[in-house]
């Protein structure tokens, strides 16, 4: 009846030759390209920027696809990322394990808040979400035994391949490839429109039988998962965790990059986290109050451009291209009939 | 961030210190030397006082929320705001501490009138993201020029001398400064509730809240109406602010602690139900102050699990009538 399959995709075809490919494709030629040419800080950039994009992305998973308005996704995150830390440094357990551990217990911790939150909706969801990673927060900055609070948890290096900048950026591209990849896999499976229905019109799909609560949970569960993953990739690119990762203004960021890119795409949120990357960068080399200037920035980009750059290039008719068009928002339809 | 701590004034021996800035503590001279049951007395009547802080700032927020449907996520810092700029002011001149609270209060309320009119006023139709979007960034505005203005270190605002004393009631010593402001939040409250069930104002505020287009129909400024219930609930944060000043050390991240307290209390208390937000708010007040003697730390989570326990059993709130 249900059909529930997350990782299945409706046509592999999508994830091979997925309309992007003229775009995506050059990019990641240069992505992988570039850095052998360039001073080590910009690979640090870079890294920092595709670390990013997949923070954003898996929040637009919630926001975008979901409907459901997240301020809390630095939860996760920081779950994720003092997770890893705790057991590298700590309890001495090996990389790979330590990295994989993070994300699960962000997802864990996602699911514990998801089966109470997604029964709600707008403003408690908000509310709770944003709640929720006050306390993470709260309870890394107190537990000072377990996670040295204030002080955070420093010295976080990989030895041997991963040691050297290059070829951790190299290791977070893959991993954020391969999770941009199945994140877009998810948004356009059966699960994916069926979401998608959800946002648009909840009383309609739940008509029609669907368990909407459990998809939503499992969408909640699939993006606190990625921001995890993000988490994790950042403790190591860090070299140190500290209660910042967890603050309200680390949820800022994902959700500003949202807004920025546009929150009606899977792309726009990509390329908002970088601009928000680079102009957070280059501002806080002026300013350490950089975060004013990209507030005032996304205060401006709701305001006068509501669907973000990539909506509002669109709108302009710059990319008159019959993929955009089909690819994310005519598709609820077709979901319906699948899920 | 680094290098500013979150009020703490507890050894870091406990299995979690205390961090929110917010929390009344009580003053060593006078714990250190009560019975146990003055101590529990003092801190019930801090936890009293914490939860007028809390009742003044979610009287604010459910205004705010019930006539123009946004949930200001910029309340906490509204509330920080009141602090800080009461801080300035005694700092900067001599003017008596009740005005010198008004004065901070009109200035808050000053600041919100400009939000709402540049920015909040356009999006009230565009539905919870942006409504969001925009008290989110003015958040992060208001802390960020917070920490440019008066610095990410702490700061405290004196005492104002004639009510630093001691009240001997009954034999159990209380502090003077905090039954006053408990006197002055009661009266801010009682105000409030003449405002909205005595003045013509009032009943357009009500009448809004329930039927915007009609109350238009009939020849109201509706902007109007609009601006002033969003001033009204900032000046609420930055009374709750300033009020509170005097007993706290004040940081840029107060406002962003104290607001999932002030979103517990709604919650609890269910939306536009004014006095189901008093007894949450003092439910909330007292878990805290009460938690602070026996398990520091215990008062966040408790909070919390509260608010998801009450969305499962009755989420309307405990004293609300209206479906969720």
């Amino acid at each position: 009846m249900e059909s529930f399959s997350v990782i299945r995709f409706r046509r592999l075809k999508e994830i091979v030759l997925y309309p992007y490919a003229k775009v995506v494709a050059p990019l990641l030629i240069v992505l992988i390209v570039l850095p052998q040419f360039i001073p080590v800080i910009y690979i640090f950039q870079l890294d920092a920027i595709i670390i990013a994009v997949l923070f954003a992305v898996s929040l637009n998973l919630l926001m975008g696809y979901g409907g459901m308005i997240s301020f809390g996704h630095a939860a996760y995150y920081s779950l994720a990322a003092y997770t890893t830390a705790l057991l590298f440094n700590h309890h001495f357990v090996s990389f790979p394990l330590a990295f994989a551990a993070g994300p699960a217990l962000a997802a864990l911790g996602a699911a514990v808040l998801g089966v109470f939150v997604v029964r709600t909706g707008g403003h408690y969801f908000l509310m709770l979400t944003l709640a929720f990673s006050q306390l993470i927060f709260a309870v890394i900055y107190q537990w000072y035994e377990l996670t040295k609070g204030d002080d955070g948890i420093a010295g976080l290096f990989v030895q041997g391949l991963l040691g050297k900048p290059i070829n951790y950026y190299y290791f977070s591209l893959i991993v954020v490839v391969i999770s941009l990849t199945l994140i877009y896999g998810v948004l356009h499976s059966a699960f994916g429109y069926t979401l998608q229905a959800i946002r648009d019109n909840p009383a309609r799909v739940e008509a029609l039988g669907v368990r909407v609560n459990r998809y939503k949970l499992l969408a909640f569960v699939i993006a606190g998962y990625f921001a995890g993953v993000a988490g994790s990739l950042f403790a190591f690119f860090n070299g140190q965790v500290s209660p910042e990762v967890a603050y309200w203004t680390q949820s800022a960021e994902p959700f500003m990059s949202v807004i920025i890119g546009g929150i009606n795409s899977f792309f726009g949120p990509v390329l908002g986290a970088a601009l928000y990357q680079v102009i957070g960068t280059q501002l806080s080399r002026v300013t350490q109050h950089s975060l004013l200037i990209t507030g005032v920035v996304t205060l401006a980009v709701g305001l006068f451009f509501p669907r973000g750059i990539v909506g509002s290039i669109a709108e302009l008719h710059i990319f008159e291209r019959g993929e955009r068009r089909s690819d994310d928002n005519t598709t609820a339809d077709t979901g319906i009939s699948e899920g | 961030m680094a290098e500013e701590s979150l009020g703490t004034s507890y050894p870091l021996s406990y299995p979690l210190s205390y961090p929110l800035s917010y929390t009344f503590v009580p003053s060593p001279k006078i714990s250190s030397g009560g019975s146990f049951v003055e101590l529990i007395i003092q801190q019930l009547l801090s936890g009293l006082l914490q939860a007028l802080v809390l009742f003044l700032m979610s009287a604010g927020l459910m205004l705010i929320f019930g006539v123009s449907g946004v949930l200001n996520l910029a309340h906490g810092a509204f509330y920080m705001l009141g602090a800080y700029v009461l801080y300035t002011v005694t700092q900067y001149s001599t003017t008596p501490f009740w005005f010198a609270v008004v004065v901070s209060v009109l200035i808050v309320g000053c600041i919100g009138t400009v939000v709402e009119v540049l920015a909040l006023r356009r999006v009230y139709t565009g539905g919870l993201l942006y409504e969001a979007l925009v008290t989110f960034a003015t958040a992060i505005i208001i802390e960020e020029l917070v920490r440019i203005s008066w610095g990410s270190q702490q700061v405290t605002v004196p005492r104002p001398a004639f009510l630093g004393g001691e009240l001997n009631l009954w034999g159990v010593i209380l502090p003077s400064y905090q039954l006053v402001i408990l006197l002055a939040g009661v009266l801010v409250g009682l105000g409030l509730w003449w405002i909205l069930y005595h003045t013509r104002w009032g009943v357009f505020i009500r009448a809004a809240s329930m039927d915007r287009e009609m109350l238009a129909v009939l020849g109201v400024n509706v902007t109007r109406v609009f601006t002033s219930v969003f001033t009204i609930g900032v000046m609420l944060a930055g009374v709750a602010g300033a009020l509170a000043a005097p007993t706290l050390s004040l940081s840029p991240n107060m406002g962003s602690q104290i607001i999932m307290d002030a979103f517990a209390v709604v919650i609890l208390g269910g939306v536009g139900s004014l006095k189901g937000s008093l007894i949450s708010a003092v439910l909330i007040g007292e878990i805290h102050s009460v938690t602070l003697l026996f398990w520091p730390g215990i008062g966040m989570p408790l909070v919390f699990l509260l608010m998801v326990a009450i969305l499962l059993i009755r989420p309307q709130g405990i004293l609300s009538e209206r479906q969720a």
